[in-house]
């Protein structure tokens, strides 16, 4: 709708201002409500904006509870799942799109298909399987299942695909075998791919819920979605505690979400080879 | 220097010598780096998702409370969820739960995108505020809606308040409990969504709206017969995912609510993890039925997108 709703602009713009507030005031609500105290929250004189900025709720959640260990356990998992689709994933990609090999089409396909299948609905069996290997109340449970994934395949393999045949080739002609290729001439042009996918999966991992919270008895296991799902429900709501746990629990992803940007950025002006 | 694949095929005797460099020639016979590279996602996969999909599908027909030993029972669970009300509730609240974020993301986020692709100035920084939610953890999300929704402190019923309206017990009222959730899934998802439509809108030529103009019709008649129709692949991949999405739903639902008041927010995987430890049959058999119905879902969206072309 460009030209001819120019004169509705104001509307426009009150729709805009409108739908931020809608989408910040509980990000700022949760900020708020962090740096006061529960009498703040709930007395009688209460105030939607702190009196006075505390920290107390930090300070509580960090001493009071396993909040580091829960933070540090979430830094590992992500960390190791991100690594974990950054090769194995980008290997896949090279080989489905690289290398012609009987079968390709076949394992292709089969990638494709698990595309479908939601992890929720494998939470049975994938559960039982951990219990056989011994793996519940460890990080293997956490990790080692989402060490690939399709969509990191299938994203990178979209990617690969759009460079040219030549520089493989021009690789080949300097003397540069499939991993030297691939590390030193292929990755460097992937950049924004590659960054894609780590932060999705960053994202994901670190937001994951359902998994980790089956997975894991033991209060030092825990990552951090699921340590404050847990606290929440032990006591009466302290919201002051739980506000500070969350803020702790989003600041990672949102500066990801920063990095974000600028790599799609990147993506779009780098761009080493133009033919 | 030798590539790895060739180190290792040559550790096997697998390669003839003499063929550490390989050029693009040699390259045409791939199999073995092929399914080498391959190799290591395909385990994780084939492991950690088909295996335990197949193990979904046996244990359906089990009996088994993950202590005893199992009996086979054939189509028993699936008769027992589908006579059971707490699954056909929860079956119906998905669905439901599903229409109203549907509705709900779609709306907002085609008002927020023609918004936005009036005023590109102000775009980049509505995407960074309507966008934030997408990235913060579901159960945060949950977490902070949970006490916005507080009756007698949370900031819902503070606002009403303001403007002289009573508030409401959101989630523990039986009818307001689960549009109360469906909202947590608008506020997260409506701008990812609409940043995917903004994509859309810009594709479409301007010089379409100026002839509509000059032909005297209205910003109405140019939204129904321009824009909607334009921008309906952007709006079919929207829709997808949604509905993908929707079906889906559990985090938010398990922190907020677990399920409840009564059965008035148990959703189908909600009802999965309530039966996953005591009742691996039926909590089995659920899982088959929601993954029939993604994927009745998706066949019938490749059905229809054939038919169109």
């Amino acid at each position: 709708m460009a030209k001819p709703a120019r004169a509705r602009r104001p509307l426009s713009t009150l729709w805009l201002v409108a739908v931020s507030v809608f989408a910040g005031l509980p990000v700022l609500w949760m900020a708020l409500t962090s740096f006061q105290s529960m009498d703040d929250l709930v007395g009688t004189g209460r105030h939607l904006l702190p009196g006075h900025l505390s920290f107390d709720a930090y300070g509580e959640v960090v001493r009071a509870y396993p909040f580091l260990q829960w933070f540090l356990n979430s830094v590992l998992v992500a960390g190791a799942v991100v690594a974990g689709n950054l090769v194995f994933d980008t290997l896949a990609a090279y080989g489905l799109s690289r290398v012609r090999f009987r079968g390709r089409q076949a394992v292709f396909t089969l990638i494709l298909a698990t595309l479908m299948i939601p992890t929720q609905v494998i939470l049975v069996p994938l559960y039982l399987f951990m219990r056989d290997l011994g793996w519940i109340d460890t990080y293997w449970a956490l990790i080692v299942p989402f060490l690939a994934s399709p969509t990191g395949i299938f994203l990178l393999r979209q990617h690969l695909v759009t460079l040219p045949v030549q520089l493989d080739e021009a690789a080949a002609i300097d003397g540069a075998g499939r991993l030297r290729t691939l590390v030193s001439i292929l990755l460097p042009n992937s950049w924004s791919a590659l960054g894609t996918v780590a932060v999705l999966k960053f994202m994901w991992t670190w937001g994951e819920f359902a998994w980790p919270s089956l997975v894991t008895n033991d209060e030092l296991l825990r990552t951090l979605p699921v340590g404050l799902a847990r606290f929440q429900n032990q006591f009466a709501p302290r919201w002051d505690l739980l506000m500070a746990g969350s803020v702790l629990a989003a600041i990672p992803v949102v500066l990801c979400f920063v990095l974000l940007q600028r790599t799609f950025v990147r993506g779009m002006t780098g761009g080493a080879v133009k033919e | 220097m030798a590539s790895l694949t060739d180190l290792r095929a040559h550790r096997r005797g697998q390669v003839a010598d003499g063929r550490r460099r390989s050029t693009p020639r040699r390259r045409s016979s791939g199999t073995l780096a092929g399914w080498l590279s391959v190799a290591p996602a395909l385990l994780v996969i084939l492991g950690f998702t088909f295996y335990p999909m197949v193990q979904s599908m046996l244990l359906s027909t089990d009996h088994w409370n993950l202590l005893g030993p199992k009996t086979f029972v054939g189509a028993d669970n699936y008769r027992t969820i589908l006579a059971a009300g707490s699954f056909r509730d929860s079956m119906v609240n998905t669905v439901v739960f599903t229409a109203i974020t549907m509705v709900g993301t779609y709306v907002l986020a085609l008002a927020t995108a023609m918004a936005a692709n009036r005023e590109l100035a102000s775009a980049r920084l509505v995407r960074t505020v309507t966008v934030l939610p997408a990235v913060i953890p579901m159960v945060v999300a949950g977490l902070v809606w949970k006490w916005m929704y507080e009756p007698d402190h949370g900031l819902v019923n503070t606002m009403a308040g303001l403007f002289g309206a009573d508030g409401a017990r959101w989630l523990f009222d039986n009818h307001l409990a689960l549009p109360a959730v469906a909202v947590v899934s608008i506020w997260k998802e409506f701008g990812i969504y609409a940043l995917i439509l903004l994509g859309g809108l810009q594709r479409i030529p301007d010089e379409i709206y100026e002839a509509a103009t000059i032909d005297r019709a209205g910003p109405w008649r140019q939204f129904r017969s321009i824009t909607l129709p334009m921008l309906r692949p952007a709006s079919a991949a929207v829709f997808l995912l949604l509905l993908f999405n929707s079906f889906k739903v559990f985090d938010q639902v398990w922190v907020m609510t677990e399920g409840g008041p009564g059965n008035a927010t148990l959703t189908v995987v909600t009802f999965i993890y309530t039966k996953l430890l005591s009742d691996v049959g039926v909590a089995s058999a659920a899982s088959v039925v929601l993954f029939a119905v993604l994927l009745a879902l998706t066949v019938l969206r490749h059905w229809t997108t054939r038919k169109e072309s």
